[in-house]
């Protein structure tokens, strides 16, 4: 059923105050003022946040484990359609069943013409205990279709939280051993540039969420209102043996209209030495380039110890135009191939 | 459906009532508690939230420290808030707005969730229990709690004592 959410005259005023109060002492266990509930429902801002700094996330993905077979679930859309992305958790019992309910109710309220462009993401911030079988059945139930995406890659998954500018804590457990995992709540929808334009926040009508999707999608409709890099097929082949250079193989899509470049990469100390990306990459408008053996190479050289297959190495690529981008790169090779990957 | 369920005054404690200077007559507590309602359960999910609007009738602050559910429907009940936090700090529109605060820059709201042990009641005053913010956090539910179904919620108030309310059961 339909939360309204009431908005007090008080609060009106407050607003304007925007104070910070002192938090209750740790354990948060103080007993807290109720609000003068008066029920009416003034006019609130539109649903729309602007992400500042961009939220750029086209090279990254995540595996999806209500795909069959498993793959990577990259963060972008094909054009003209958009992944709605929401970072939460099972455990969770009143913010995520809300945002999702609110989310399936809005996509429910489009035109199947319109629904059949958006998927659904849930990025579970809680992956000790949302197994890939408790977070299947709990997308499950508030959509078809939506893609359950967990790691146990810490590092992956904080790079992916990072790009979002995601914020995740999870707090210390009760005496029953239950925690709760304090997260960003907001609906990012990604377009084919793998840009999120606009974030809704959670706590917004399925009507509002519902217009909101129909707004964006109108905008992505027209290929001048979507731009960004793209990474598909990453992957990292480890140094042979008597070699410590490693050759990074990887497909970029510049879903704009405007032509870019990849001007550069970089890996961090302790990995390897060097990125080397042997010269700029050209990326016309609409268009997959490349990068590795059967384009402009990209190796890392000086690779420190092992690079465990499965495992993932961070390189920081750089464009003319576009934003930096770090790509979690798979290695590959031990028999755990990279598996391919599917767009949302 | 509203269920309203209004607790009568007088009881046995008018003497501590009496002291605590609420005034001549000032014996009277009252909780009215409409709306009440639960999650229906999501598979393989054992814990779900309730909410509920609770009109504090009374004559003096009151406040609900405790709730729970039938010892066969669920192992037990907490109160929790659902707070937006932003740049690490509470934010408070009002007090402690909930879920739908503006925020001001591009940063989405950290929510966070804690339990509390009370919510306070002001006299005349509603105090809505409601996604986004204040909730029963219900643990350990026997069976899957089905739309349309009721089940009794026992609220217990620091003067208005215990109040039963039968709660929906909903999909949300």
């Amino acid at each position: 059923m339909r939360r309204r959410a009431a908005a007090a005259v008080g609060v009106v005023a407050a607003v304007a105050a925007f104070a910070l109060t002192t938090a209750c002492g740790g354990g948060g266990t103080d007993p807290r003022s109720g609000r003068d509930g008066s029920g009416s429902s003034t006019s609130r801002p539109l649903p729309n946040m602007v992400p500042d700094p961009p939220i750029v996330v086209g090279a990254l993905g995540l595996p999806d484990v209500s795909a069959e077979p498993p793959a990577d679930l990259g963060f972008h859309a094909e054009p003209g359609r958009l992944l709605v992305v929401y970072f939460g958790y099972t455990n969770c019992p009143d913010v995520c069943p809300t945002a999702l309910a609110d989310l399936s109710a809005a996509t429910a309220l489009l035109k199947p013409a319109e629904r059949a462009k958006v998927q659904v993401a849930l990025v579970t911030v809680d992956p000790r205990r949302d197994t890939p079988e408790v977070l299947r059945r709990y997308v499950g139930h508030f959509f078809d279709g939506a893609h359950a995406l967990r790691t146990d890659d810490e590092q992956l998954q904080e790079a992916v939280q990072a790009a979002f500018g995601v914020r995740v804590t999870r707090k210390p457990p009760d005496r029953n051993g239950e925690y709760a995992v304090d997260h960003t709540s907001a609906l990012f929808p990604v377009d084919a540039g793998g840009r999120v334009q606009v974030m809704w926040l959670t706590g917004m009508e399925p009507s509002e969420i519902a217009e909101a999707i129909r707004v964006l999608l109108r905008r992505v409709a027209d290929p001048a209102g979507v731009t960004g890099i793209v990474v598909r097929d990453a992957s990292l082949s480890p140094p042979p043996p008597g070699s410590r250079t490693a050759t990074a193989s990887m497909i970029l899509h510049n879903a704009g209209t405007r032509a870019d470049e990849l001007t550069g990469a970089r890996v961090a100390v302790g990995v390897a030495e060097r990125a080397e990306l042997a010269g700029p990459v050209a990326l016309p408008p609409r268009a997959d380039a490349a990068v590795g053996p059967g384009g402009v190479g990209l190796v890392l050289t000086g690779v420190e110890g092992t690079l465990v297959p499965g495992s993932r190495v961070p390189v920081r690529l750089t464009f003319r135009r576009s934003p930096p981008q770090t790509v979690m790169m798979p290695v590959a090779g031990g028999g755990t191939e990279p598996v391919a990957e599917v767009t949302g | 459906m509203m269920n309203t369920i209004r607790i009568g005054a007088v009881s046995l404690a008018v003497a501590v009532l009496a002291a605590c200077g609420g005034g001549s007559g000032g014996n009277a507590r009252g909780v009215e508690v409409d709306g009440a309602w639960i999650r229906a359960s999501i598979p393989g999910k054992d814990m779900t939230a309730g909410y509920m609007t609770l009109r504090n009738t009374g004559d003096a602050t009151d406040e609900l420290v405790g709730a729970s559910l039938p010892s066969g429907v669920a192992e037990r009940t907490e109160i929790h808030e659902s707070v937006a936090v932003e740049d690490g700090s509470p934010a408070t529109m009002g007090h402690g707005d909930h879920m739908t605060g503006t925020t001001d820059g591009s940063t989405p709201p950290v929510m966070e969730m804690r339990r509390v042990s009370g919510i306070e009641l002001p006299k005349g005053k509603a105090v809505r229990l409601e996604p986004g913010g204040y909730h029963l956090m219900i643990f350990g539910v026997k069976e899957p709690l089905e739309a349309g179904r009721k089940v009794e919620v026992e609220l217990r108030f620091r003067h208005a004592g215990t109040v039963t309310v039968t709660a929906e059961v909903r999909t949300g």
